[in-house]
């Protein structure tokens, strides 16, 4: 990062102020504009600054799949793999770069959680950020894109170790954010379920519902 | 917050500058900072703080109470769900889960324990720990008392050695089978009305969600043998269990053999599951009760079936269907990792 230059600290009455100054003075600006990194929310205040909001969750220090921080609203995960294809969030990969490698223009993709007050937690304040299989209930072959979506759910049923089928869709837990059941003014915490990549295959059976059976 | 520096004079300039000059980031104990052309992007630190696994507890002495307990600080989750805690309540009033971080009273400690079950390790060896020679409560019940005498080579000073192991336990529905012999005498054969009756009596008692239970020493499921599923002579316990952790309190050197576990006692985890869990029961009950399997064991008892070539294809198909009966009527499950 550059210095501020001599010429601006030692400014005095009379100098001249060239548009090379100008343009370096923009550059001085731009360079010290904060961006948040994962788990960070930066929050500008006009009058007050910037507040700079970070979760110093548990599990740091071991990046695995799926690892899930929350900062205000935003969820964000870290990127995993199930069946070796990654999910989207809001359409965007959720690793937050496109088919080249190259970083997307709207950033890391999260998910919203919204105002505490309306967002979707079940009566126990229960609410699981979910990996989200798609599948053609007709055939039963995934959607061809894209077939695995992050999502937020408050659903959460399971039959002989897969989860239920709900019109071709079937969310398994990764994480689960959970508050108090009276504290609904305020977004709860995360606690991590899922460490590894996974696999899915949808099971129909004449005498059960269809399941979609996720597994390490 | 200073007001916005007038630009249009000298001193608004060097004011700009000074505020450029803070403007810059440096890293904190848990924070990063990386500089691009784009800005200056604040990070977690990634080492800053130890990853710990589900199920990781510490053990702790609580000085209010006078006694040991258990705090999961990492909770486990079984099919996405927190692990139910019974008996402890979460500021709801409702039955607390793992997430509430509830310390769990150590009650029914272990003691005696013995090289030859695993638990007394070089580790506790190395503190002076000595092994039990003989079963606790033989001395006790005045039968046999034959106290095996061992050189003890262990020059440090002896100290006492007591556990108690955490595990879930998930309810399930249990069968009974209904078997009713028909015409149980008849020369001509012998028929058999098999049926299958469902009890959700444990998941009515517990419900579906895995339970966090501590216990002297863990008991691991009593798996029927075929026969006695079939016939449903030994009853099913209606739940299965999983070993978490177990959790050993050492004494102080020199602390007399019958001791409490006090303040100056030291807690040690051992874990026998390091993630989270997924579990499978392997036959839910039916939507609609399935019909009575009806078996026809043929001539004089099955005897006269066995003589008769030709009736072996039937014979055959006999067995078949009860271990497919069998197959279909046994509610255990299994826990995975996911």
């Amino acid at each position: 990062m550059r210095p501020v230059p001599a010429w601006m600290r030692n400014a005095a009455t009379g100098d001249v102020i060239r548009s090379d100054m100008f343009q370096e003075t923009a550059a001085l600006l731009i360079e010290r504009k904060l961006l948040p990194g994962r788990g960070v929310l930066l929050t500008e205040v006009p009058g007050v600054g910037t507040v700079v909001e970070a979760e110093a969750v548990a599990g740091s220090a071991f990046p695995h799949p799926w690892r899930t921080v929350r900062t205000g609203a935003a969820v964000s995960i870290s990127p995993g793999l199930v069946n070796t294809r990654l999910p989207v969030i809001g359409g965007a990969p959720m690793d937050g770069l496109d088919e080249e490698g190259e970083p997307l223009p709207q950033g890391v993709p999260v998910l919203d959680l919204g105002d505490p007050s309306d967002a979707p937690y079940d009566e126990n304040g229960y609410l699981w950020v979910c990996v989200r299989a798609a599948v053609d209930p007709e055939t039963g072959t995934l959607r061809e894109e894209p077939p695995f979506e992050m999502v937020l759910s408050d659903r959460l049923s399971w039959l002989d170790g897969g989860v239920l089928d709900i019109e071709g869709t079937g969310d398994y837990p990764v994480a689960l954010i959970r508050r108090p059941r009276k504290q609904k003014d305020r977004h709860g915490r995360v606690f991590q379920i899922c460490h590894f990549n996974l696999n899915h295959r949808f099971a129909r059976d004449v005498d059960r519902p269809a399941r979609h059976i996720f597994w390490v | 917050m200073m007001a916005a520096p007038n630009m249009r004079t000298a001193a608004g300039w060097r004011a700009a500058g000074d505020i450029l000059g803070r403007a810059a980031l440096a890293p904190g104990r848990t924070s990063e900072v990386t500089r691009s052309r784009a800005g200056q992007k604040v990070d977690l630190r990634p080492e800053a703080r130890e990853w710990r696994h589900p199920w990781s507890m510490r053990p702790q002495w609580n000085g209010l109470t006078e006694r040991w307990e258990a705090v999961v600080v990492k909770p486990g989750f079984v099919n996405g769900w927190p692990a139910t805690v019974p008996g402890m309540e979460d500021a709801d009033g409702e039955t607390a889960t793992l997430c509430d971080f509830p310390a769990v009273p150590l009650r029914g400690l272990r003691r005696g324990l013995s090289q030859e079950s695993g638990e007394v390790t070089a580790f506790f060896t190395a503190r002076g720990v000595r092994e039990t020679a003989e079963e606790p409560g033989i001395t006790a019940m005045g039968t046999l008392a034959a106290t095996v005498e061992t050189l003890d080579t262990n020059p440090l000073p002896p100290r006492q050695l007591a556990a108690c192991d955490f595990y879930l336990a998930t309810a399930r529905p249990t069968f009974q089978p209904s078997i009713t012999q028909v015409d149980p005498l008849g020369v001509s054969g012998l028929t058999v009305d098999y049926a299958v009756i469902y009890d959700f009596a444990m998941v009515d008692l517990h419900g579906v969600r895995s339970r966090w239970q501590q216990a002297p020493r863990f008991v691991p499921n009593r798996r029927p043998t075929f026969a006695e599923r079939l016939l449903g002579i030994v009853g099913d316990e209606g739940e299965d269990r999983i070993n978490i952790a177990t959790v050993f309190l050492l004494s102080p050197p020199d602390a007399p053999e019958e001791s409490e576990p006090d303040a100056e006692w030291s807690a040690w985890v051992q874990y026998h599951c390091f993630w989270n869990l997924r579990y499978e029961v392997r036959n839910t009950a039916p939507r609609q009760a399935p019909p009575p399997l009806r078996l026809f064991t043929g001539l004089a008892f099955g005897l006269g079936d066995a003589i008769g070539n030709q009736m072996l294809s039937g014979v055959n198909e006999l067995s078949t269907q009860v271990f497919n009966a069998a197959a279909t009527t046994s509610p255990e499950g299994h826990y995975v990792t996911t």
